[in-house]
């Protein structure tokens, strides 16, 4: 009677503890682990990396204008003040569902690019330095899922 | 008494292996969730690096007071970049190997590694100008 009674303990003890585990492996499992897992904002921080790299890497057609601004539209257009052609780029290059607004910063300064009021939900903030006009340029680009302004 | 004993030191001993296997599963999930679904791609850095940060040197370098070194002149360029590269969660060190400067021609040797939390990459270069 007693070596039943014992076994049955062990049995419980058993029990409580794969049902514990199960609990936990299922938790972790559906819940959330961290912001880290966000794919929508990781896919708008590459997004916004490659849109300004292509601009970087496409060497201008005029082999005057390439020698002069290293082989980089995106340095001739910021060094030309050419704000128009970076949104126009920028709007044709970016899916339709995303806005966005471009600041570029240098010498201490901030200029905005393309100007668009920042949404007030989640923004993903992208970058690339560029050397253009004798200055390094940090350009902070913001993108976010929603309604895109003229 | 006996079994009692022998009871409590079973129970004892699965709860403890259970604990290591929770703590386990919890660590590895845990793991694998902060990544999953993450692209670690570090090429649009790299390229941004690799046009920019030789135009910033040369420029420096030539624009430079008389009398400052080399050296100073690496550093101030490296320090602009790493400082920039680090505000956007970027780890970047620059190390110079040599830098001379034979008949108006400027040499540098380094390296430069570049980090972002999950892949590194590093890189010797030469450049001349």
């Amino acid at each position: 009677m007693k070596n039943t009674k014992g076994q049955m303990h062990v049995l419980e003890v058993l029990l409580v503890a794969t049902l514990f585990t199960s609990t936990i492996n299922v938790a972790v499992s559906v819940l959330p682990t961290s912001d880290a897992n966000n794919f929508e904002e990781n896919d708008l921080y590459f997004t916004g990396l490659e849109i300004l790299e292509i601009l970087d890497e496409w060497v201008p057609t005029d082999s005057t204008i390439a020698a002069t601004h290293h082989n980089s539209t995106l340095s001739w257009w910021l060094a030309t003040d050419n704000n128009t052609a970076i949104k126009q780029y920028l709007d044709s290059g970016l899916s339709s569902s995303l806005s966005y607004r471009l600041e570029g910063t240098h010498e201490g300064q901030t200029e905005t690019i393309v100007d668009r009021t920042v949404h007030t939900g989640p923004v993903t903030q992208t970058f690339r330095v560029v050397w253009a006009d004798n200055e390094l340029w940090e350009l902070n680009l913001q993108l976010w899922y929603g309604y895109r302004e003229d | 008494m006996r079994d009692q004993a022998q009871l409590l030191l079973v129970s004892g001993l699965l709860m403890s292996i259970t604990l290591i296997a929770v703590t386990s599963t919890i660590t590895h999930s845990v793991n694998l969730g902060n990544h999953q679904g993450e692209r670690h791609d570090i090429t649009p850095i790299i390229t941004s690096l690799e046009n920019s940060f030789s135009l910033a040197l040369e420029y420096e370098v030539l624009n430079a007071a008389d009398g400052v070194e080399l050296s100073m002149s690496f550093d101030t360029v490296t320090e602009e970049f790493e400082s920039i590269l680090a505000s956007r969660g970027y780890s970047l060190l620059y190390t110079l190997t040599s830098a001379t400067e034979s008949s108006g021609t400027h040499t540098f040797v380094y390296t430069y590694e570049l980090n972002d939390n999950t892949m590194s990459v590093s890189f010797d270069k030469l450049l001349t100008f």
